[in-house]
């Protein structure tokens, strides 16, 4: 084998040796020292296939050693199912309910379930998503579970409307039929049960902001980059000024979207007004029932559902959730893909200057072989030279350039002047 | 030498006749100063926190008036002008203030003597010389902040504090801002803010048939004279060469 040979032998075998590494940082599965237990999921579902599970499945166990996420076929439960599977639930084993756009439709089961979550049987975390409830449950029923979210989601409108009909009587001294009229008016528009669908920016509560301890902000979760929101269901305020806060609101209304509860008592709660519920169906004005399709393609969803889920865990320490940068399921080069591609720019460097100097002295063996030709040694023979001397430079032949005559005609140049 | 002196004075003079055209009195205001049957006033409000939902529009206009008051129809405006309250008996109370000559003393409001409002009228809450933007005019504003403590008679409500930053047009006396804070001191569901702005009006406004605050005379002949100086700096520098 010539020395030409082994050499390129030798590059070919350090290409693929780079993109091998490449390649296994990519498909590198999660980490098998993530330091979890899972967590067990309760999952009431609108479907079998909607954005909350794909998310959650991510993080499963089965997909990696170590995944976040503990569930099976038998705790999802869709409306084709409840009522074989209910009564089969072990309620001791669950650490967080995930309620996606479905709720028990008996309220006897219902009963069942807030009582796990209100701190009377226990104090199981609970996700909620906003959605078109009215699909699959009765008002009744959302009314009823609405005792348990963070959330004032129905108005108190008689209190509201006497505030403002009194002010405005302190005001005129007395007459408040007026604003009476106009307050009565619009509080009858208003729905129990209220989704609206305006267009509206995303923004973190400012207070929480500021706050070091405070677990859903950057750099976990980038707020500002979320896309805007549409679907939801109307909320006013967090219910409890010492256990529930806004964490995202719209900056120009304060209107709640992500509520939080951290109770010692009744366990804790985050409560997401706008869901990711997509039913081909239309609910009013035949406006199709897809809500907010850009907010489950967000980057940050994902993780956002596994930040929610770990930190609804009791049994977690929350300082022990991964970081966005951390958990191996985030759309960012981790620590392995870091290192691969950083040993493959670096191998990229090396590979190169190696190509440039060996391209350099073949370029200058054949010059001096050239020259040893035309000097009359033998091809590869070395060139005798004093000890010390330096490298001579073959002359360059002489060339006489031909002096030709010009030629004779009309000068077609510019004339000066 | 020359050819700088042309320059700059080309510069000075763009530069002057920008300013002045920028400076110039706004053209195409029109104003009355009364108000009186036919006049139109239509208001957005805007409810934030425990109010998000309290947001629809007031749409009033004067179907009657006398000396010290003004009548009218109120409609919502974002739900087809529903008609709202009728007759000419309803008193635009506050909306429309008349015949107000000092902002200094009490405003006559429905004919009455007392109320939170008219016990905070002194000089530590009014400001009877401010000025604000309605529709794209600036007008002078007479305005009184006050803060009063409401309570509701229903279980469980308590006292709340509204901080109340009410404001007049100093001219018509009709209402062009109405903002309410409310706060809880224990129940974020009864916190929140609501405020009424006066949106469109017939009193005021900006003409349509000239273009506003651009004289088209000063705009000519600010253009005549920068592509004047142009040709005589540019013959300059010909002549130079």
């Amino acid at each position: 084998m010539s020395h030409q040979q082994r050499w390129s032998k030798a590059i070919v075998a350090g290409i693929i040796a780079m993109f091998a590494l490449q390649t296994i940082s990519i498909i590198k599965p999660a980490s098998a020292t993530r330091p979890t237990t899972p967590t067990n999921l309760l999952i009431f579902s609108w479907g079998t296939t909607t954005p909350v599970l794909t998310s959650l499945g991510l993080d499963k166990v089965g997909n990696g050693e170590g995944a976040a996420f503990n569930y099976t076929v038998d705790t999802i439960i869709t409306n084709d199912t409840i009522a074989a599977k209910f009564p089969l639930i072990a309620w001791e084993t669950i650490d967080v309910v995930v309620v996606d756009c479905f709720l028990p439709k008996e309220s006897a089961e219902l009963e069942i379930l807030m009582s796990y979550l209100n701190g009377t049987a226990g104090k199981k975390g609970l996700l909620f998503f906003g959605g078109n409830y009215s699909h699959f449950v009765s008002d009744a029923i959302i009314t009823q579970f609405s005792e348990v979210l963070p959330a004032d989601f129905v108005a108190n409108r008689d209190i509201k409307n006497t505030y403002l009909n009194s002010s405005w009587a302190n005001i005129t001294g007395g007459d408040p039929l007026l604003m009476g009229v106009y307050t009565n008016y619009s509080a009858g528009l208003i729905k129990e049960y209220n989704i609206v669908d305006n267009q509206v920016e995303v923004s973190i509560n400012p207070v929480l902001d500021t706050d070091p301890n405070f677990l859903f902000k950057v750099p976990r979760i980038a707020w500002g980059s979320c896309p805007l929101l549409k679907e939801r269901i109307q909320t006013y305020s967090p219910r409890n000024s010492s256990t529930d806060k806004t964490v995202v609101e719209v900056p120009s209304t304060k209107e709640p979207l992500i509520i939080m509860r951290d109770s010692s008592y009744k366990g804790r709660i985050m409560f997401i007004s706008p869901g990711t519920f997509i039913q081909n169906k239309t609910w009013d004005q035949n406006k199709l029932d897809e809500w907010n399709k850009a907010f489950a393609l967000w980057p940050y969803f994902n993780y956002m559902m596994y930040l929610m889920a770990r930190w609804l865990d009791l049994s977690v320490d929350p300082t022990t959730i991964e970081s966005y940068a951390e958990w191996p399921y985030s759309p960012i080069p981790h620590f392995w893909d870091a290192v691969g591609w950083m040993v493959f720019v670096g191998s990229l460097w090396v590979f190169n200057f190696v190509l440039f100097f060996k391209l350099g002295r073949a370029s200058r063996k054949r010059t001096a072989a050239a020259a040893a030709k035309a000097a009359g040694r033998p091809e590869g023979a070395p060139e005798i030279k004093p000890e010390g001397a330096e490298p001579t430079i073959p002359p360059k032949p002489d060339v006489k350039v031909e002096e030709k005559p010009l030629p004779e005609g009309p000068d077609k140049g510019p004339t000066p002047g | 030498m020359l050819r700088k002196i042309g320059k700059w004075v080309t510069i000075t003079l763009f530069v002057s006749l920008a300013l002045a055209a920028v400076a110039a009195p706004a053209r195409g205001i029109f104003s009355n100063s009364q108000v009186k049957v036919g006049t139109e006033l239509k208001y957005g409000v805007v409810g934030t926190e425990c109010y998000v939902s309290w947001n629809f529009g007031i749409f009033m206009n004067v179907t009657y008036t006398n000396e010290t008051h003004a009548f009218g129809n109120i409609t919502d405006t974002s739900n087809d002008h529903v008609l709202l309250q009728n007759g000419a008996n309803i008193s635009l109370s506050i909306f429309v203030i008349r015949n107000v000559t000092d902002w200094n003393s009490r405003p006559n409001i429905n004919n009455i003597s007392t109320s939170q409002m008219l016990e905070n009228w002194d000089t530590t809450h009014v400001n009877p010389a401010d000025t604000g933007v309605y529709e794209d005019v600036t007008r002078n504003t007479v305005s009184i902040n006050f803060t009063i403590q409401t309570t509701a008679p229903q279980p469980g409500a308590g006292v709340v504090s509204q901080n109340l930053k009410i404001t007049w047009d100093n001219d018509t006396g009709v209402l062009v801002e109405y903002d309410l804070v409310q706060t809880h001191p224990s129940d974020q569901q009864f916190s929140g803010t609501w405020s009424i702005t006066l949106a469109e009006t017939t009193l005021w406004g900006i003409s349509a048939d000239v273009i506003p605050s651009y004289p088209l005379e000063i705009l000519l002949l600010a253009v005549a004279t920068g592509i004047c100086g142009m040709l005589v700096s540019k013959k300059l520098r010909r002549s130079a060469n």
